[in-house]
């Protein structure tokens, strides 16, 4: 079958292929496949998250959270558990054991039933659900904690100004837990023992938040004093 | 043909790609590094079966970000381009199907229109570039599919049954009055 035409077409296959797409399209890509759903570094989120407006912050902390307890349901005890899963047999009372399974399957039917990709897709996906489950649970659970860590972070930068000593101890304080983060993260690509590495950077995004929780207490402490001193001067005038 | 399409694809390592790799960690420049590496040659798969920029330029665009949403569902059973190409096929063939152009109907209609010793001869005909692309653009919607499929695409006439869901003798007589039909434009035009 191999005829002149379709010699001729082999040969020259590259040079059939002069179109060029518009540029604006990579944009809407762009756009459409948002950094917001996907595992990213804390550094990067924080660059994106300055153009975002408040309002979007306070959806995606709200999406967060309802996310980070329905994960928790295979962990936490059964009363989170009956909360987050209405489907389930009314007020009866099952067993954390038997309603584990329901719910991680659940998930990984959402995630398996995008629509027309259904028919080109690997067919290798059920051994690799348990563990890249896991792993996504945990992914996502390090990102909602970034975001928190992130948004302390632009709390605290607003005593810059006025504090600025203060605020560069606290920031040296809070970048040494971050170079942390980033050792272990850099280890990842390379490390078998995934699990434990994604552990150990959670942990790390947790003491980062207890540390800008007790930060943001010492400034509100310190506003309030001012406050304090600052009605006293002016009654005594 | 088919063999040499799979050889260049198999030049990239099947194993790993580094730049997939880079996305499926989240990484937002790799995104764009992917899109700039297969967008053209994308685009121009595309643009062969739906004959139209506009509609090529949507499914390019829904087809990236398919590919990039669902990149968790990406194993190395075949190259990332193989892969893309796949999506990039079949969403290019649903926009087709969208503007209710059937391959059964220009079967049909076409049938009567090519008598069998209308062929011309290949060797006859000056093939260039420039020609062979307009005259695949003339080719009504259903006969273009099969022809790029195979002839640009490298898919064998199997694999082009299972993509167009019809039975391989279609795809095997479609193929031949593609080509035929083709020549004769190109005749047509050298004429």
């Amino acid at each position: 079958m191999n005829s002149r035409l379709e010699q001729f077409v082999q040969d020259h296959r590259e040079e059939f292929d002069t179109e060029e797409p518009d540029k604006k399209i990579w944009e809407k890509i762009a756009q459409e496949v948002n950094p917001g759903k996907k595992k990213r570094p804390p550094l990067v989120v924080r660059l994106d998250w300055r153009r975002f407006s408040a309002a979007a912050a306070v959806v995606l902390l709200i999406a967060g959270s309802v996310w980070y307890f329905g994960t928790r349901t295979t962990t936490q005890p059964p009363m989170v558990k009956t909360q987050t899963s209405p489907a389930g047999d009314g007020g009866k009372q099952v067993a954390p054991l038997a309603q584990a399974p329901q719910t991680t399957k659940d998930t990984t039917q959402t995630r398996s039933n995008e629509p027309t990709l259904a028919t080109i897709r690997p067919q290798d996906n059920k051994e690799d659900n348990k563990a890249g489950d896991l792993e996504n649970s945990m992914d996502e659970e390090m990102y909602h904690y970034a975001r928190l860590v992130e948004i302390k972070h632009n709390q605290l930068k607003a005593i810059e100004k006025d504090e600025p000593l203060l605020y560069r101890q606290f920031a040296s304080d809070v970048s040494k837990l971050d170079s942390v983060y980033h050792n272990l993260q850099s280890q990842l690509p390379k490390n078998p023992n995934r699990e434990q590495l994604l552990e150990a950077m959670l942990q790390n995004l947790q003491l980062q938040m207890g540390l800008l929780n007790h930060q943001l207490d010492i400034i509100k402490q310190i506003n309030h004093s001012k406050k304090a001193e600052y009605e006293k001067a002016y009654k005594t005038t | 043909m088919n063999a040499k399409i799979a050889e260049l694809e198999l030049t990239e390592p099947i194993l790993h790609d580094e730049l997939v790799e880079s996305c499926k960690r989240g990484d937002s420049r790799a995104f764009g590094e992917l899109y700039q590496k297969y967008s053209k040659a994308m685009y121009n798969t595309s643009l062969r079966i739906v004959n139209h920029t506009g509609d090529a330029e949507d499914v390019l665009q829904e087809a990236f970000t398919d590919a990039f949403r669902s990149l968790e569902d990406f194993h190395y059973k075949s190259t990332f381009g193989a892969w893309l190409k796949r999506i990039v096929i079949n969403k290019s063939i649903n926009q087709l199907r969208k503007r209710k152009m059937d391959l059964i109907d220009i079967e049909k209609t076409n049938i009567g229109h090519l008598p069998e010793d209308d062929t011309p001869d290949e060797n006859e005909i000056a093939l260039r570039i420039e020609d062979i692309k307009k005259a695949v653009g003339l080719l009504p919607n259903g006969y273009r599919t099969v022809l790029t499929l195979y002839l640009f695409e490298g898919y064998d006439q199997e694999e082009i049954a299972e993509i167009l869901q019809v039975s391989h003798a279609t795809v095997r007589t479609q193929y031949m009055r593609a080509k035929q039909k083709l020549l004769q434009h190109l005749k047509q035009g050298a004429s």
